[in-house]
């Protein structure tokens, strides 16, 4: 034991060293940036000098709970999520076909990535392009379409152009209301990201875990008559579950985190504000209209959330795993 | 220490080396290096080089990157600001002056006999420039919209366009004549091009005001900036002279801020636009194009909005001495020609343009109507502001109730309540904060 200690005594130094840099990286650029945004949460810091430095309690909280601005760009942060669960379930389905031993298995798990690798600014630019409502091939496509159904005349969504939601969420206020029904930018931002994200980690994540499925148990399975289904029902699924649990944890945090690049770049946020998400607000909060205090505030609530709504993940999906 | 962990540590001493070897030493050149924050565009380029010129001691370079006010303002607070930067309006100079790092050149002028609200259009009141009669930018060209016409276009529809100022009245049936249709209906051009970001225009021609004259509260609930709005609208849904959103979206290509309906202009999908002289940065590009521009419709009121770029120096970087040149450099004629033959805009001086040998371009000669800009600054004034509320904050609540209309989803009136409605309770709290009583509302800004 001594010496094991003694030993441990002689690595500290050179150990310490090598985590030196990437510590004092981490303590300067991240850890303390985000001490200090709990701090300046509770006061009214802004970088203007419109009025002196003041502690101002909890302040900055309950404006937020009266601020329906940021109730709105929650309810956006929470409609762009909605994509979440079809986009895992597409990657399992991509996986599962191109876990098999197919000819040419390579070429298509590279092409079915390549969203993931491509500059996202590009493919943001590129989908406006293809969802432009008089000349985008999408609604060509799909007026196209329409009029060999015989409705013609029928119009195409105007995508990135429209307030309008699959849910009729209201613009200015959280409710909802048949006007407001159809399909707009929210929807047209969901669909980039369903299409960028399918083929993505995901996928490769569901592949990696499909390989690692004992094959004794479809073997098993095979004795007992199982039909394709039964096992993937009872097979495939219960294995992939840790898999799974990851991939809807990393997805939410992602998702409750994500939106902002988007926003900038494809509609500034607007028709109207409904693509701002949280992250969106925080930043024009901070850095445009200077008011670092309010929000760092708003940064800890969605800390707050997504710490809970993780851990209540956890602890329903730790649950089910066991189970 | 042994083995592996000493190989690394070897190796990361030996590439540290060899980057303290090779890194890009302090440029040897000796002038001094003046930071431009500003777009780059043919006209700063030409400007920075003839400044260079005129000072061999001093490098202005231009950094279009850190251009944004945001980039400016974090950049200067932090120490490592750039040494000039631009301003385009009220909110921009609101957010310099609260961060304190507009220098004040109200002593500067004086000591160069300048006086702004003599010598430059928009002289006192440009609120992109002045604050409480201080002067912290040198302006370094303004502009007003009057209105682009393809001129062969009108020729073919038999359209006359008078040219003394004419009524929005008088030119609603002639945008409609410029209005082409296709057999099935499908406007394939439009008789004008409706920009939504000059609202205030419209409804100062119509008599209304964004703010009371004190700033103490937001107008726009009143029954003439809510006409205003309305006929915007109008022009859109019911003369159908101007595009919907959809449509216009249809037609729009990729650009920077105003582009968007300039291309579409200069590709002829609109017979006439509101646009400033500084439109021919992008419409020169084009060829062929047969142009003419005569004064912009107007209501009740002849009025047209004024804007401009304005260029501050920052109080806390070191090279002040060195900025105050480029001061005097903006003030110059020379400055003023490059200007001129760049097409950005038109110089502030407004004994530049009283000139009229000035207004025509050798080099240029099909643009004979330079003067019609001069002469329509007449007639101007410019954006307004409030010392009470953060001319951001209402710009983008603006932004988003126009979207509402322009998508036809609320009235011009419910939007306009609405925004009036909103900034009048901030302006209530910061007048509160300042121990100051908010006015009682009238009966037409009832929220």
């Amino acid at each position: 034991m001594k010496t094991i200690f003694n030993a441990d005594r002689r690595h500290l130094g050179p150990a310490l060293l090598f985590i030196a840099p990437n510590f004092l990286g981490f303590a300067v650029f991240t850890a303390g940036p985000v001490l200090w945004s709990l701090v300046v949460a509770f006061s009214n810091w802004s970088i203007l000098k419109t009025e002196p430095f003041a502690w101002t309690g909890v302040a900055n909280f309950i404006e937020l709970l009266g601020d329906s601005s940021f109730w709105l760009t929650l309810v956006n942060t929470g409609y762009l999520m909605l994509g979440i669960p079809f986009s895992i379930a597409g990657s399992l389905g991509l996986a599962i076909l191109l876990h098999g031993k197919l000819r040419g298995v390579v070429f298509f798990r590279t092409l079915y990535y390549l969203p993931c690798f491509t500059a996202g600014v590009a493919l943001m630019i590129l989908w406006k392009a293809l969802l432009n409502p008089e000349f985008g091939p999408v609604n060509h496509m799909l007026e196209g379409a329409a009029a060999t159904l015989g409705a013609d005349g029928w119009r195409a969504p105007t995508w990135l152009q429209s307030t309008a939601n699959l849910l009729g969420l209201e613009v200015e206020h959280v409710g909802l209301s048949l006007r407001q029904w159809g399909v707009g930018a929210r929807d047209a931002i969901i669909t980039m990201g369903l299409w960028t994200a399918i083929g993505g980690n995901n996928m490769l994540l569901y592949i990696a875990a499909l390989s690692n499925v004992p094959e004794e148990l479809y073997e098993a399975a095979d004795i007992d008559g199982a039909s394709g289904w039964q096992k993937f029902r009872n097979v495939t699924w219960p294995q992939l579950a840790p898999t799974t649990f990851f991939i809807s944890i990393m997805s939410l945090i992602g998702g409750l985190q994500g939106g902002f690049e988007t926003a900038r770049v494809m509609t500034e946020g607007g028709p109207a504000g409904t693509t701002k998400t949280l992250a969106y607000y925080i930043y024009e909060k901070a850095f445009t209209e200077f008011r670092i205090g309010y929000a760092s505030a708003v940064s800890w609530v969605l800390f707050t959330l997504i710490f809970a709504i993780t851990l209540m993940q956890w602890r329903w999906g730790a649950k089910n795993n066991e189970e | 220490m042994n083995g592996y962990p000493r190989i690394i540590l070897l190796l990361l001493g030996a590439l540290t080396f060899c980057a303290w070897y090779w890194h890009p030493k302090h440029s040897s050149d000796p002038r001094i290096l003046l930071s431009w924050a500003v777009g780059e565009s043919n006209s700063t380029r030409t400007q920075a080089k003839a400044f260079n010129a005129a000072h061999p001691d001093i490098r202005l370079a231009i950094d279009s990157d850190n251009e944004d006010k945001m980039k400016v303002v974090v950049q200067a607070i932090a120490g490592v600001g750039p040494d000039l930067f631009a301003c385009y309006n009220a909110a921009g100079l609101d957010t310099f002056l609260k961060a304190n790092i507009a220098l004040d050149l109200t002593d500067e002028f004086a000591r160069r006999g300048v006086v702004p609200q003599r010598d430059f259009w928009n002289g006192a009141d440009a609120t992109y420039r002045t604050a409480d009669g201080r002067y912290f930018g040198v302006p370094l060209n303004v502009a007003v919209d009057c209105l682009w016409v393809h001129a062969d276009l009108l020729a073919e529809a038999g359209v006359d366009l008078p040219t003394g100022g004419m009524t929005w009245e008088q030119f609603i049936p002639l945008a409609k004549k410029l209005t082409v249709r296709t057999p099935e209906g499908r406007i394939v051009r439009y008789g004008f091009g409706l920009n939504w970001a000059q609202w205030q225009q419209f409804v100062w021609q119509w008599g209304g005001t964004v703010f009371s004259a004190d700033g103490t509260r937001c107008t726009l609930d009143s029954p003439e900036a809510i006409a205003a709005l309305q006929f915007m609208r109008d022009l859109v849904y019911k003369h159908g002279v101007a595009p919907t959103p959809t449509a216009e979206a249809g037609m729009a290509s990729q650009g920077g801020w105003g582009a968007g309906l300039i291309t579409q202009f200069g590709a002829r999908r609109y017979a006439t636009a509101l646009g400033g002289r500084w439109w021919l940065v992008v419409l020169r590009g084009y060829q062929g194009l047969d142009l003419n521009a005569v004064e912009g419709p107007h209501g009740r009121e002849r009025v047209f909005m004024s804007y401009g770029k304005s260029i501050m120096i920052n109080q806390l970087a070191p090279h002040r001495e060195e900025a105050l040149k480029f001061m005097d450099y903006l003030l110059s004629d020379e400055h003023h020609a490059i200007l001129n033959h760049e097409a950005d805009g038109f110089g502030a001086r407004r004994s530049w343009a009283a000139d009229e040998s000035r207004l025509v371009d050798p080099q240029y000669p099909k643009e004979t109507y330079n003067r019609v800009w001069r002469d329509t600054m007449n007639y101007c004034r410019v954006e307004e502001s409030s010392p009470w509320i953060n001319n951001m904050v209402i710009a983008r609540w603006i932004d988003e109730q126009l979207d509402l209309v322009k998508n036809d989803i609320k009235s011009p009136e419910e939007a306009f309540r609405t925004i009036a409605a909103r900034a009048n309770a901030e302006i209530a709290r910061n007048l509160a904060k300042a121990g100051r009583a908010a006015p009682a509302p009238t009966s037409a800004s009832t929220p």
